[in-house]
């Protein structure tokens, strides 16, 4: 049986006391905090008892009674990660929505019942993992791709090469021919990241997802030609032997931040926000910093690891120029430097700010990105899409002259190739992808993240829950999902008769929109289709 | 090359199998006291008893000895022991040997001072061989009160086949508790207590000093400390001695029975002995004992058939094992149970299950493991004896029913699993010529 | 010879293996009925407190006995079974000849000839085998059953452990 060494965010100490009656009593008012919202259907003729949903379950939410020979579920606890369906041998196992609930409101959803509930119990924050996952217009879906048909004709893939090879960094203003009497331009070159595909793995901090998750995406960003970011976890000593493949971070933690730290990476990168949580800083929460993460951070067994909201010794944009410079000097000026925003108001002059302050690459982190934790009425309310901010801040850096001295990533919600295709063609260089890679190791988007009780091992440290995710399966489906995705790129490029994502960048042309009103359109600069 | 094993059981049987898989060429004479074909000593009293059929018993099926080509010497017995001359003498028959094995056993032990065994003989026993077997199943049908001197394995199996005859069984005792080698007091009292619902007397810490009758017929015991019980039927099953009395004045070193090396080698040259008559390494204790249990002498008969092969095999050593069933309780145990000053012992005892589990430490080594009922898993334990493994690291889960590889160390457990060889027969590389 | 070699740091502790290895030896084959239909047996991992596999049976609940065990211990886990060694203590301590080995290597049993009388379990330092209390040649003697531990699969090419361990925590290779 499990044995946790955590108990992860355990359910208030009123619930607790509830458990050792076996009944649900009620205390001080907390009629519908604790109401199941899952029902574990289990269809008992198939029921084998074999008990790997007990075992796999590490929110307690399945249990054996041997008295009554029967497997049965304290629903108040399933939240819907469904490993137990997955591991069930018969698939005896569905979860479904608990189905009773209040009268349907639309200004009153259940959901904002619940966490009102919860707050009037406990007085306290509710945190969350994932992505804003409230309804707002994607604009992806909004915006479709042009084709070639008769006129520019289409590029057969299978035929002709599709270049999909990427660099990210700070660009020469233009091609200086004149040589350098050797029969070389002597055009100036700067560090920049050689991606072999545009798609880069987001920053995952180590602590916010586990060690061979972490591995899984150093191995598979090595392989593919491309890039993985530590997050601002800090790099861990074994995997310094990926560093030529790893964005480090420096946030206003500055965990695990050291000379060698810097010197071992592709790309640091100064992150100023996330686009789950603008404004405020990271949050490893006490549970899931294991032996591991203290080593790897620099901070006690433990303790809740939280960033502060600003950096502190930004508080200008030239301050931050000095900070960029400063890690030049220390790097030597033999890597790029990014600067990672949240996509907010002003995006587009906070960029500009960024750009001449000296970074080689800006990072754009729209409000649908993922966190390990983060307060839900944050990640849900604040930011806006990267969409927008992108097209915003790629037109401005045009219109002043300086696009070429940085390279912009998109990050925040990317979900398929289309979604890539398109954030290229709305100016980015290339697109960071955090959900998108969790999707693909096994993740099911439940939204407990915070907890460190990941039934698939991807965002958990535990080391019951870590075989759960094998680092060559992690590798292996990670590596799948960027060759299928810059596979379908290729097609994509071919069909709109261009051959290189250079072409992509920014061009607006092969973009149309679809049921947008004319002031969107005009802010991601592009035309309503049919036109 | 010519083979001669002297003693047709376990290590007799190994030992021709051992040495066929070697050499399939060499001549090998396999000589037995018995006409019996090859079967199982331990099964005798299952069999009295009228628990098992016949054909359960036997070993091997018949054409063992063709298939291994063994010449087998049936119900002749070796007299005599010519070292220099490297001969045996066989019913007056000269047999020589190149190699040659004594594999002879053990004989039952008759305690001196009892008066009237001569004067009763028809009704006094031992029984330790098939033969005992079938002439007790046709005696026991007129007699109704059985009595067994010794509550060793022997005496209390026994005792447990003349239960399921439904006679009226008694059971004398030297010590002051039943199978008083393998068992602690505790264990013993359970046995005890499981025997005596199925109508078995006790009598410990006593013995039987003298046999009353009249005309030949025994009608009772009189006991040392003076009780008077009834019988018409005395089993001596105090104890098997190796059968060594015959190897006298050879030269052969011998204490309580053939002394032996790691390669099964007495101190007589192209002479090997094992099982019952060896007297081969204790692990726990350092010393040599005889163990005469069923494992240890298949291990040594091995052992030592590969040795006179040509192959350097190593003896590892063995310790003290036992796997009993009396009634509902069975019982397995390792080493030495009963703690000694300086020993540390850990038990779990759980009474409504009679589920008892006890293990004795010494500076943590198991010097000593028993487990009553709650037997899964127990030959971990042997490893760890064996392996003289310091279980500090994880003693606090070895009477957890829980208790299995994972809680051993990595080295330990990779040791275990992530390989086919045995434990316990590591062959050099290459075959030395014995000297 | 190919035997199963668990690679303890892939474990799970999801039993699966167990699972498998209950279906593979059941008559009908099928999930269900295997575990319920078929045999009267002990399970290891709901029988504490039960020394005894009858009485526990009649306490918990009948289910089949699987021939691989996972064993846990705080946070490690690993599912072990017979590792048919290549000198076999069980064969050796067999009280009548029932353990044998065949042609191919494996270590395995004649259920018919087994009496149960438990040395097998005594000598196995691996702790590889169990009770298997379905069968009985002796019914005279309580709780008797007959040896039981891994044979291999004999009917499928790649035991049926190894073949559903979700991690691949069993590898089945020759070493």
């Amino acid at each position: 049986m499990i044995n946790p060494l955590m108990t992860g965010n355990a359910p208030a100490a009123d619930v607790q006391d509830l458990e050792s009656l076996g009944i649900c009593a009620l205390k001080r008012g907390q009629y519908f905090s604790s109401m199941p919202e899952y029902y574990v259907d289990r269809d008992q003729a198939k029921c084998i008892k074999c008990l790997v949903c007990v075992r796999q379950c590490p929110y307690e939410a399945t249990f054996y009674s041997a008295e009554m020979n029967i497997v049965t579920n304290r629903h108040e606890n399933c939240i819907n990660c469904r490993r137990c369906e997955a591991m069930c041998p018969t698939k005896c196992i569905r979860i479904k929505r608990w189905g009773s609930g209040f009268r349907p409101n639309e200004h009153w959803t259940e959901k904002h019942i619940r966490s009102l509930y919860k707050q009037a119990d406990t007085g306290g924050v509710l945190l969350t993992g994932c992505g804003n996952d409230l309804y707002y217009s994607t604009y992806f879906d909004r915006i479709v791709l042009d084709a070639s048909q008769v006129t520019n004709p289409s590029i057969d893939p299978l035929r002709e090469p599709m270049e999909l090879r990427t660099f990210v960094g700070r660009k020469a203003e233009r091609i200086d021919p004149s040589g350098n009497g050797q029969g070389k331009p002597s055009t100036q070159k700067f560090p920049n990241l050689v991606c072999e595909t545009p798609i880069i793995f987001a920053p995952m901090s180590f602590g916010a997802i586990s060690y061979n998750f972490q591995e899984g995406l150093a191995i598979a960003a090595s392989e593919a030609g491309t890039y993985f970011d530590t997050g601002e976890g800090g790099l861990h000593p074994n995997f310094y032997k990926y560093g030529k493949r790893a964005i480090v971070q420096v946030a206003s933690g500055r965990f695990g931040v050291s000379a060698d730290y810097l010197r071992s990476a592709a790309a640091v990168e100064i992150k100023i926000g996330q686009g789950a949580k603008p404004g405020i800083g990271g949050h490893l929460p006490g549970e899931k910093v294991t032996a591991e993460i203290s080593r790897t951070r620099m901070i006690p067994e433990g303790s809740d690891a939280i960033s502060p909201a600003p950096q502190h010794d930004i508080y200008s944009i030239e301050d931050l120029r000095l900070l960029i410079y400063a890690i030049k000097e220390a790097t030597e000026y033999t890597v790029p430097i990014s600067v990672k925003i949240a996509a907010v108001h002003n995006v587009a002059a906070i960029a500009s700010g960024i750009v001449r302050a000296g970074a080689d690459i800006v990072v754009i982190d729209g409000f649908r990105g993922g966190t390990g934790a983060a307060p839900t009425i944050i990640r849900d309310h604040v930011g806006i899409p990267v969409e927008l901010a992108l097209a915003q801040v790629d037109q401005r850096l045009r219109d002043e002259g300086i696009r070429h001295l940085a390279s912009i990533i998109a990050a925040g919600g990317i979900r398929n190739s289309a979604d890539v295709v398109k954030a290229i063609a709305l100016g980015a260089d290339a697109v960071y992808i955090g959900t998108a890679a969790m999707l693909a190791v096994g993740c099911t988007l439940c939204q407990q993240c915070h907890r460190g009780k990941c039934a698939w091992g991807i965002t958990t440290n535990r080391s019951d829950l870590l075989p759960r995710l094998p680092i060559d399966y992690a590798a292996e489906r990670l590596s799948n999902l960027l060759h299928a995705w810059s596979h379908e790129v290729k097609e994509m490029l071919g069909l709109m008769g261009l051959n290189s994502i250079e072409s992509l960048r920014g061009n607006r042309l092969k973009l149309r929109a679809v049921g947008m009103t004319e002031e969107e359109s005009r802010i991601l600069g592009i035309t309503h289709a049919g036109i | 090359m010519e083979y001669v094993i002297v003693g047709n059981s376990f290590a007799g049987m190994f030992a021709v199998e051992a040495i066929r898989s070697v050499d399939r060429d060499g001549r090998i004479i396999l000589i037995g006291d018995e006409t019996e074909r090859l079967y199982s000593r331990a099964l005798i009293h299952e069999y009295l008893g009228g628990l098992i059929d016949e054909s359960l018993i036997y070993l091997r099926d018949d054409a063992f000895y063709d298939r291994m080509q063994v010449t087998l010497l049936a119900g002749r017995r070796a007299e005599k022991l010519l070292p220099d001359d490297h001969a045996l003498v066989v019913d007056g028959e000269t047999i020589g040997y190149d190699k040659l094995l004594l594999a002879v056993g053990g004989a039952p032990f008759v305690p001196p001072g009892i008066d009237g065994l001569e004067k009763f003989k028809d009704s006094v026993f031992t029984f330790t061989r098939l033969s005992d077997a079938r002439l007790l199943s046709e005696l026991v049908k007129g007699r109704e009160k059985i009595v067994v001197l010794g509550a060793g394995l022997i005496g209390m199996q026994a005792a447990d086949a003349f239960v399921h005859l439904g006679k009226d069984v008694t059971v004398v005792e030297l010590a002051d508790h039943v199978l008083p080698l393998a068992l602690d007091e505790l264990a013993a009292q359970l046995v005890q207590e499981e025997m005596e619902l199925a109508n078995v007397t006790f009598h410990t810490s006593d013995s039987v000093a003298r046999l009353n009758g009249k005309a030949g017929k025994l009608k009772s015991l009189t006991l040392q400390s003076g009780k008077e019980i009834p019988a018409d039927l005395f089993v001596i099953a105090i104890g098997v001695r190796p059968n060594i009395g015959w190897l006298k004045d050879t030269g052969l070193i011998v204490d309580r029975g053939i002394v032996v090396d790691e390669h099964m080698r007495t101190s007589l040259d192209d002479i090997y002995a094992a099982g019952d008559c060896a007297q081969g390494l204790e692990l726990i204790s350092g010393s040599r004992i005889v163990l005469a249990t069923i494992p240890i002498a298949s291990e040594q008969g091995m052992i030592a058939g590969l040795n006179m092969a040509g192959q350097a095999a190593e003896y590892q050593g063995g310790i003290p094992l036992n796997a009993l069933q009396f009634g509902r309780l069975q019982i397995i145990s390792y080493g030495y149970v009963k703690e000694r000053k300086g020993q540390e012992v850990i038990s779990v005892f759980n009474e409504s299950q009679s589920a008892y589990k006890k293990i004795v430490l010494e500076d943590n080594r198991i010097a000593g493991a028993l487990f009553v009922r709650a037997i899964d898993r127990a030959g971990l334990f042997r490893y760890l004896i064996e392996e003289k493994v310091d279980v500090s690291p994880f003693k606090n889960v070895l009477l957890s029913d829980d208790f299995g590889p994972a809680a051993l160390p990595t080295t330990i457990r990779d040791e275990m699993f992530t390989t086919r060889r045995s434990r316990i027969h590591r062959p050099a590389l290459q075959t030395v010529s014995p000297a | 010879m190919k035997a199963v070699y668990p690679i303890a740091t892939r474990c799970i502790d999801c039993h699966l293996c167990e699972i498998a290895c209950i279906i593979e030896h059941s008559q009908t084959k099928s999930p269900v009925s295997a575990h319920f239909l078929e045999g009267l047996q002990f399970n290891w991992q709901l029988s504490r407190g039960y020394a005894d596999p009858a009485e526990a049976k009649a306490a918990v609940r009948p289910s089949p006995l699987s021939r691989c065990r996972v064993s846990a211990n705080s946070f490690r886990f690993i599912s072990t079974m017979c590792r048919h060694c290549e000198v076999a203590e069980c064969v050796l301590a067999c009280k009548n000849g029932a353990l044998y080995r065949d042609a191919s290597g494996r270590v395995l049993v004649n259920e018919k000839k087994c009496i149960g009388c438990w040395m097998c379990i005594m000598a196995c330092s691996y702790g590889a085998i169990t009770r298997n209390i379905d069968r009985q040649n002796v019914p005279g003697v309580a709780g008797n059953g007959v040896n039981h531990h891994c044979d291999l699969c004999p009917n499928r090419r790649t035991p049926a452990c190894v073949y559903v361990c979700p991690t691949q925590a069993l590898a089945y290779e020759e070493r």
